[in-house]
């Protein structure tokens, strides 16, 4: 059975996305139980497999056991869970399944009346991020990397409004990310006659680095950049994550872009080396110059904003830059930031959602000035807002801390001083922007408590969402905690050995 | 001397946070909710003094929570100077509690449980700086603080308090996270320890250039401790309600800036590089010298009573950071001395700016003609407490002086001997007149404040309490001394 265990971990909501499809036609009310029970068995399997991995290694599994799996050349299907991936996995799933929980009344406000392939819709999503981080082929990538995006963009534009526009928007430039990462693909395919990632990681240091390898190289990385909004291809998320419904909003802010950062890892270090990155002298600074860029520019951006939801579209795309920088340091440190950020900022960002979600279902809107009284009004949601923005900020012992701990280590055992700089401006602004929530939800009225003041009745969020939002609060501290476990047993062993011994 | 594994550390710390939580619960019964403070704060006070003879003796002991990344754990540990700065903010935590009900209560002021609330969770924090056995457990709980005391600086919820906490986070948070974190982690990254250590943690030879720049980066970082230019955040939370302004911006907040700075020049820098290398021990004295200089003479021009009180306390904050500056032991000990000095007077000045406040409204110095007839219990404890900042006998302010004036002289840094002469000259300068026209010159036609009486006991007391704690240090200064004695033991090796 743990064999399979692998494969479970996307059948799961694969299966639940078609079965919850047809239920949908017939019976609405089982889409949704269906979905949860998909996720809930997804997620087991892959917490399971964190263990396994830790204490076993690497595990490759053959879908249908077909293939010449000894050859030079594979041909069969394969997936690869190792400790790279095992924690994605796991994260993925958890946020999702805890999403779906939070997301039901929601989604029955926002969506009332259209909410019948919402589920199936979520559950294919799920199915196209778990592919993604499972895979062993590159090509199969490109397969997952479609599955999720076509899902997001009706997931988008179920919104009211300017959705639609955005929607559309995303979807030509998530299209032209995906041609891009394709045409790379068709570049090392070319080059080495294989898609197999195991494959490839054998083949390509013992080659003369050619042009074509070059080329194909840069085409994946643009295509991936496009998916995860890296500036400055950034300009589709702010729009289609702010229009979006709030619950898909909630699931794909969290995991589309860290899901992209995660193929850009596995294609860097495995597919490609440490040795080659490395040795793009040209390159590397360049990207460390455009990571700041994009926490710089996220960061002022999102001092401009007065809707939350936009505030925290564009901290996404900052925080990419802490993970694409983090990567492009290519050093301990600043990679074990990278992939412990990939995890923490997960965390984060859902967490941001879902209290976002919860103000959204209350007040109607986001906007900062609808804001006044909001701590009266609902206590607990902006308790978990506050402890979310602090682990946004890095305000020890919160994750937030730890990975901006890492990497600012990274970038200060490279020298890369501007990089540093960015990671504390981006703390910065954060602060400068919780602070100026707290101003006006807090201070900007007439305290109840002094008599004469007229009282603010509390109304806060319904417990079905309030529950996982206080969890994901919580998990925010409880990751913070866990941090030297986390890195000594499990990405110390995803980091490239070189950098290890 | 021994090293004890011991839990008390953390017991110490708890019990303010669990008085805390039981304040937010007991919130509707206000007598209820003082009562756990005073408990808490009693039953704080005996675990720190059972504490007091093993580290009297030379004991140190330390409790390790968890590592949180390699290296690096949540540890305390208690030595000397931890201890004593723990013993100060605890023990006026008391006063300033019975203090803080004479103000808010005939106030009836908003939100006085949140305002005990935080101000428990304040003194959790300041406990847990005071005990951190690294700089990484230090930062934590520094950080903590500056949470906490937010909600009490802006306490009124006018205009004017949400600007002076604006200004306050800016100030606090931005130094802190823009210099005081990267120079940790690049501490971090050179040495791999951030452990506070006799003798420092760096190796020799390490490149004096980055010696200096991250000394720099850790004396701004701290901006608790209002090293200028970072210092305008103090003056700007003088908004805040009196109890406030007395213990948090006279004792543990700014106490905890310069504590911190402590730590960092003695356990990271250590006190031998310090005195070998010129540079470093320079930098200290000048950037401190010219904060106490400037201080003192901005202080002058202030009318309003607390801003004056302000600038007074940056201008004392520089006295112990140009103490360690000196590198010397009579100079540290001065320093470590005048932490419980400088509380003692400045909280007692405090309380009788809150206590004359209340009883006739006088916020400015122009307005206190002839008040001394008036309020003589109050207005002779904002005296003793002058005394005491000025550092003249009998109170303990002067015993911190002598010894600061002795560590001058036996440094290479002689200059800063006449700074503290100065200094201690323009102190006299700013208080005593303030004295003189509050008992000698009579009331002006416009101020006569006939209805001005005495404040209810439960203001006037604290300061009185605090006022005779200033006479009594200078009695016991030699009880203090051992605990300067001992950490300068344990940091200074020759």
């Amino acid at each position: 059975m743990t064999g399979q265990l692998p494969i479970i971990v996307i059948l799961g909501p694969l299966l639940a996305a078609i079965l919850a499809a047809f239920t949908a036609w017939l019976r609405p009310k089982l889409s949704y139980p269906l979905v949860v029970l998909g996720l809930a068995i997804s997620f087991t399997a892959a917490l399971k497999l964190v263990f396994i991995v830790a204490d076993e290694g690497a595990k490759i599994y053959w879908l249908g056991n077909w293939g010449n799996q000894n050859h030079e050349f594979v041909v069969g299907i394969q997936i690869t869970v190792d400790n790279l991936n095992t924690l994605l996995l796991t994260t993925v799933s958890g946020i999702a399944l805890l999403t779906a929980l939070y997301a039901k009344r929601l989604v029955e406000t926002e969506l009332a009346g259209r909410q019948r392939y919402f589920y199936a819709l979520l559950s294919l999503l799920v199915t196209g991020l778990l592919g993604i981080s499972i895979t062993g082929d590159i090509f199969n990538l490109y397969v997952f990397l479609e599955i999720a995006a076509l899902s997001s963009y009706a997931l988008i534009a179920y919104g009211k409004g300017r959705a639609y526009m955005a929607s559309f928007n995303y979807l030509i430039m998530g299209t032209m990310g995906a041609c891009l990462y394709l045409l790379g693909v068709g570049f090392v395919f070319i080059k080495h006659g294989t898609l197999n990632i195991d494959n490839l990681s054998g083949i390509i240091p013992t080659l003369d680095p050619s042009q074509a390898l070059f080329v194909g190289f840069v085409l994946i990385l643009l295509g991936v950049w496009v998916k995860m909004a890296f500036f400055p291809f950034h300009g589709w998320l702010p729009n289609a994550y702010t229009h979006a419904p709030t619950a898909s909003a909630a699931v794909l802010a969290p995991l589309a872009t860290k899901v992209a950062v995660y193929a850009m890892l596995r294609i860097m270090f495995t597919v490609y080396s440490l040795d080659y990155i490395n040795g793009l002298t040209g390159i590397q600074p360049i990207v460390l110059y455009l990571s700041t860029a994009a926490i710089v520019m996220g960061s002022f951006f999102s001092l401009t904003q007065t809707n939350l939801k936009m505030i925290a579209c564009y901290f996404i795309i900052s925080e990419i830059g802490y993970m694409v920088g983090g990567a492009w340091l290519a050093n301990r440190p600043g990679l074990t930031g990278a992939m412990y950020h990939l995890v923490a900022d997960a965390a984060m960002t859902s967490a941001l959602f879902m209290a976002i979600g919860c103000i959204v279902y209350r007040l109607g809107q986001a906007q900062l000035d609808d804001l006044k009284g909001v701590f009266f009004k609902m206590p607990v949601t902006m308790a978990a807002f506050v402890v979310t923005m602090a682990a946004l900020i890095g305000v020890p012992p919160t994750c937030g801390f730890f990975s901006k701990w890492y990497l600012i280590q990274g970038a200060a055992e490279a020298g890369v001083w501007h990089f540093v700089a960015a990671l504390l401006l981006s703390s910065l602004v954060k602060a400068i922007i919780l602070f100026r929530i707290i101003e006006i939800g807090y201070n900007r009225v007439a305290h109840p408590a002094i008599e004469g003041n007229p009282a603010i009745p509390r109304n806060e969020a319904p417990l079905s969402m309030l529950i996982p939002t206080v969890a994901m609060t919580l998990g925010l501290i409880a990751l913070g905690l866990a941090t030297n476990t986390l890195v000594n047993t499990i990405i110390v062993n995803a980091v490239p050995a070189a950098l290890t011994q | 001397m021994d090293t004890i594994h011991s839990f008390t550390p953390v017991w110490v710390i708890l019990t303010s946070s669990v008085a805390a939580l039981l304040i937010a619960l007991l919130g509707r019964w206000p007598n209820l909710r003082e009562s756990c403070i005073f408990v808490a704060a009693v039953i704080k006070l005996g675990l720190l003094l059972s504490l007091a003879p093993g580290v009297l003796d030379g004991d140190l002991y330390e409790f390790e929570v968890m590592e949180l990344l390699p290296n690096v754990s949540l540890a305390f540990r208690v030595d000397a100077l931890g201890l004593l700065f723990a013993l100060v903010s605890v023990s006026l935590w008391i006063p300033t509690t019975i203090f803080s009900m004479g103000l808010l209560r005939p106030l009836k002021s908003h939100a006085q449980t949140r305002f005990f609330f935080c101000f428990a969770i304040a003194i959790s924090s300041a406990v847990g700086v005071a005990f951190s056995a690294n700089l990484f457990t230090l930062f934590l709980f520094y950080e903590a603080l500056s949470l906490s005391t937010y909600p009490l600086v802006t306490h009124h919820q006018d205009d004017d308090a949400i600007k002076g906490g604006r200004k306050y986070l800016t100030y606090l948070l931005g130094t802190s996270v823009a210099l005081a974190l990267p120079a940790m982690i690049i501490v971090y990254q050179k040495t791999g320890s951030l452990d506070f250590a006799n003798g420092g943690v760096f190796a020799d030879g390490t490149s004096t250039t980055l010696l200096v720049v991250l000394l720099v980066m850790f004396l701004f970082g701290f901006a608790k401790a209002g090293l200028m230019p970072f210092h305008t955040w103090l003056p700007g939370a003088m908004v805040a309600p009196a109890p406030v302004s007395a213990l948090l911006h006279a004792v543990a907040v700014v106490k905890v800036g310069v504590f911190s700075i402590i730590r960092v020049l003695t356990g990271i820098f250590g006190v031998d590089l310090l005195a070998n290398t010129p540079s470093l021990s320079t930098i200290v004295c000048v950037l401190a010298g010219i904060t106490l200089i400037v201080a003192s003479l901005i202080a002058l021009t202030q009318d309003n009573i607390k801003s004056r009180l302000a600038y007074s306390t940056i201008g004392q904050l520089s006295y112990i950071i140009l103490g360690i500056g000196l590198a010397t032991k009579s100079g540290i000990a001065g320093a470590t001395l005048h932490i419980p000095m400088h509380a003692f007077g400045k909280i007692t000045l405090f309380l009788c700016a809150g206590a004359i406040y209340q009883a006739c409204g006088a916020k400015c110095i122009s307005q206190m003609h002839g008040m001394g007839r008036k309020i003589p219990l109050t207005m002779t404890a904002f005296f003793i407490g002058s005394l005491c900042v000025i550092g003249l006998p009998p109170t303990g302010g002067f015993v911190s002086k002598w010894y600061l004036l002795t560590g001058s002289l036996n440094s290479g840094q002689q200059w800063a001997f006449a700074v503290f002469l100065t200094s201690s000259l323009l102190n006299a300068a700013y208080f005593l007149p303030f004295v003189y026209k509050a008992f000698f010159s009579s009331p002006s036609d416009e101020a006569k404040w006939e209805s001005a009486k005495e404040p209810p006991l439960l203001t006037v007391v604290p300061a009185l309490i605090t006022a005779m704690g200033c006479v009594l240090l200078f009695f016991f200064s030699g009880k203090l001394y051992q605990f300067a004695d001992k950490f300068v033991e344990l940091y200074v090796s020759k």
